[in-house]
């Protein structure tokens, strides 16, 4: 089980409140999370990789529970997170912030900077190592997050719509990306492309309104709708998020 | 866009009430000093606007021009023009700038009541050219500077280039920047023109240099060196010679009527007081002139003086007595003569100004007031002396006032 | 560390920390005019009390740099880092500022370092209640409401002279509020913005 969170309450502010009692435990493997806009994916994925402390509730991986000090370290350590939004850092190269993500992730200066070639190498920006972050284009920029979340070799990883504003070529090459990752550790994925969930994906979470509507395999999921592929799985999440409403 | 929405996201709107209590701050005690002339009140009013809303809304712009490079307007392909994004931009900005003036501007006018005239519009306009130059300054490098460094550099750097010329020499500097409070004017001063001429120069340098800077980047780098040094270049010379102050002397504004065959001439400002002025100023002249055995005046005047016309002030709130011991005094050489080892004549200036006011008719007490008692009785001393000797010594205490080598003579001599 | 130190900026922060210094020692002791609500005082403020507000806004720049989200949830003490960098700015400046009011290079020397504390201090307590790139906003208001309102209190301390303890112990609570404020090993409430 990769991260599961137990009676989680969690808001930005005391008027509003993302989660009241939230109850889940990520399947094994490539999970795609979906949802509607505003449903809580991120900040589920914020949740689960430490960035927020949930208000009431756990959040645990391996037993481990970011919470507590002693633990904290060691669940950060196994947990990747790419947020929503990637920022290039001025002055550094593209190797150079991937080595730093790899640092802060506890790894060594040495072993950092290793890694970053390789973690590069996988997203396919090994070309572009030695050149500046602030020159990377969206898609570059999108896969130098990857490439951050893949350096310290983490159990999960967590990728927050990692595919949102790239063409599909672009979309379909991350999705490779995404499928020889998920081969060896688990991966949850935030996003709203669905057209190729059946082909990357192993199980579905879909969050509406702060609740979770389906959590389980992705046969499941298109269980009602047929085996039609992209179109069984609009027709299923159509149909969930509706029977919310 | 909804304009709600358009001023809910400026800086416009937190900008606004701090310029605004600032400017009134500046303004405060200025208003109560004021000359009777609306080109003092017009000069305080543009200065404390520099002052106080320059640097707000540089910092304003800094954030304005930050937060559109961050939404990466630059770099798209808009369809409008620079300068219609750049104007909807800081609209905000410089509307709350021209309603802080437009409200000292009121206040002004309840201060100036009764005085007649109007805002000098060329002072206001050079002033809002500085404001307008700053906030595009500021907006300039909000594309280039994050906010948080952004925003405090160009409202200190903007209050720096502001308020501090004041405090150091050269002189010439000070006469650059547009804030020129307290630099200029009693009624009998305008303010210079070139003075103006240059700040405005100056400042629509920096406006020019700052929009194509915004507008073109770094490839326009050129101009922002050259533009604003061709306009230093430009402005320098015109303030180059300037003193502390920025006032020359007034020759145009002046209404005169005749008074007991005598043309008497105040400054427009003080037309509701020239009959008064007239009543005490030409009998005065007249004794002062049998004294001192001088020509009696054709014209007796607040403007410049000289060839047959003597100058005088009445400004409010004085009364006959002091009106007539400026008129006195007037004769008095205007400035001393730069003398290397010690001017000996020194002496004789408030001895010889109690004489003449005496003469003229001036009351004691505000002889020995403006002159001092000591003063009072040396001129007393000389008064009851023959006409002849009265004037010999007043003669020759002018040549000492006016010479470096020529003592004054005190009344003991004969 | 070499990483981070390059992420945050280090070397510009250290950079327009030397220049401060610099200018402090040139023209620190000249004023500039300003209106005074308390009306006694026209001199107007020492340009050595002004200065700090840029230093502060430039290591207030740096502590926001790098990679936030990364950072928050890294594994090595991100935070104990910022809050490193921050102290040893300001202990820094504070050693040099107290070198030269002792040695009587500059009096305001210790105000200007005591004044870049406070205004860091500021400028993130700004970032993290309001948001991060108004950050600078918060002192630079607090620098012209005291310098116009005056007065001899504690809360003026951005224009008290070195010698006011009482000034340097609101700029160090000022700091220490600041330094609170940096991202904790999990996010509060207050900096979820």
């Amino acid at each position: 089980m990769p991260i599961s969170l137990q009676g989680c309450g969690f808001g930005y502010r005391r008027d509003s409140i993302v989660f009241t009692d939230l109850d889940l435990s990520f399947p094994e493997g490539r999970t795609v999370l979906l949802g509607p806009n505003g449903a809580g994916k991120s900040t589920l994925l914020g949740l689960a990789a430490s960035l927020f402390r949930p208000d009431r509730g756990r959040v645990s991986c391996q037993g481990l529970d970011p919470a507590r000090r002693r633990d904290r370290a060691r669940y950060r350590a196994l947990v990747g997170w790419m947020p929503q939004c990637v920022r290039p850092l001025p002055g550094l190269t593209v190797r150079e912030q991937v080595g730093y993500a790899g640092w802060l992730k506890g790894m060594s200066r040495r072993a950092a900077w290793r890694g970053s070639l390789a973690a590069l190498e996988t997203v396919e920006l090994g070309s572009l190592a030695d050149r500046s972050c602030a020159r990377l284009s969206g898609g570059q920029l999108r896969r130098l997050g990857l490439a951050q979340t893949l350096v310290h070799d983490a159990a999960v990883i967590l990728l927050d719509e990692p595919t949102a504003g790239l063409d599909p070529n672009q979309r379909h090459r991350f999705d490779e990306i995404v499928t020889r990752a998920g081969e060896d550790r688990h991966v949850i994925v935030s996003t709203h492309q669905i057209d190729n969930v059946t082909e990357t994906y192993d199980s579905v979470v879909l969050l509406d309104e702060g609740r979770v509507a389906y959590a389980g395999p992705l046969a499941g999921f298109t269980a009602a709708t047929g085996d039609r592929g992209p179109e069984s799985v609009e027709d299923a999440y159509r149909r969930h998020v509706a029977q919310e409403v | 866009m909804p304009i709600q929405r358009w001023l809910r996201g400026s800086a416009g709107r937190y900008a606004f009430p701090l310029m605004t209590v600032f400017m009134f701050y500046v303004l405060g005690d200025g208003m109560e000093v004021l000359e009777d002339n609306w080109l003092s009140a017009t000069v305080l009013i543009s200065s404390a606007g520099v002052l106080a809303i320059g640097p707000a809304c540089a910092a304003a712009g800094a954030w304005e021009g930050a937060r559109l490079a961050r939404g990466g307007v630059g770099a798209g392909a808009e369809v409008r023009r620079p300068v219609a994004i750049l104007g909807w931009s800081l609209l905000p900005v410089l509307g709350g700038a021209a309603v802080s003036l437009l409200a000292a501007l009121v206040l002004g006018a309840f201060v100036m009541a009764g005085v007649p005239g109007f805002p000098d519009p060329l002072v206001l306009a050079a002033g809002m050219i500085v404001i307008v130059a700053w906030t595009l300054a500021g907006f300039s490098a909000g594309r280039f500077l994050h906010p948080v460094i952004g925003v405090p550099l160009l409202l200190v750097g903007t209050w720096l280039w502001l308020a501090y010329p004041v405090a150091i020499e050269p002189f010439w500097l000070r006469h650059l920047t547009g804030n020129n409070l307290g630099f200029c004017c009693e009624t009998d001063s305008v303010f210079p023109g070139h003075a103006l001429l240059a700040q405005a120069a100056l400042a629509i340098a920096l406006a020019v240099a700052a929009f194509l800077m915004w507008a073109r980047g770094r490839t326009a780098w050129w101009a922002v060196v050259c533009v604003p040094v061709v306009a230093a270049g430009v402005a320098f010379p015109l303030v180059r010679d300037m003193g502390p102050e920025a006032q020359i002397p007034r020759t145009d504004g002046l209404v005169c009527a005749p008074w007991e065959g005598t043309e008497v001439c105040v400054w427009r400002e003080r037309e509701s007081r020239l009959a008064d002025a007239a009543r005490v100023a030409v009998p005065a002249a007249r004794r002062l002139s049998a004294g001192a055995k001088v020509p009696m005046p054709g014209r007796v005047t607040e403007g410049p003086a000289g060839g047959g016309a003597w100058g005088f002030s009445a400004p409010p709130g004085a009364d006959g007595g002091e009106i007539v011991f400026g008129l006195a005094t007037n004769l008095l050489p205007a400035a001393p003569p730069a003398c290397p080892g010690g001017w000996p004549g020194a002496g004789a200036y408030e001895p010889v100004s109690a004489w003449l006011a005496l003469t003229a008719g001036a009351p004691r007490a505000v002889v020995s007031r403006r002159a001092g008692e000591e003063n009072v009785r040396i001129a007393e001393a000389v008064l009851i002396r023959p006409p002849a000797g009265q004037v010999r010594w007043l003669r020759d205490n002018l040549a000492a006032l006016s010479r470096c080598d020529v003592p004054w003579r005190e009344v003991t001599s004969p | 560390m070499r990483l981070w130190l390059r992420a945050h900026r280090a070397a510009r922060v250290s950079v327009v920390l030397v220049v401060t210094m610099a200018l402090v020692v040139v023209v620190g002791d000249r004023t500039v005019p300003l209106p005074n609500l308390a009306g006694a005082d026209p001199a107007g403020v020492p340009i050595a009390l002004v200065l700090p507000l840029l230093a502060a806004a430039v290591l207030t720049h740096g502590v926001q740099a790098g990679l936030p989200d990364v950072e928050a949830t890294a594994v090595r003490p991100a935070g104990a880092y910022l809050t490193g960098l921050v102290i040893a700015t300001c202990a820094v400046s504070a050693s040099a500022a107290l070198g030269l009011t002792v040695a009587g290079v500059e009096s305001h020397g210790f105000a200007a370092a005591r004044n870049l504390a406070g205004f860091t201090g500021l400028a993130l307590l700004g970032g993290a209640v309001w948001r991060h790139d108004a950050a600078s906003v918060l002192p630079s208001a607090y620098l012209f409401a005291v310098a116009l309102a005056g007065g001899d209190s504690w809360w003026a301390w951005p224009v008290d002279p070195s010698s006011a303890v009482s000034s340097l112990a609101a700029a160090l609570t000022a700091l220490a509020a600041g330094l609170a404020t940096l991202p904790s090993p999990v996010r509060s409430r207050l900096s979820r913005r």
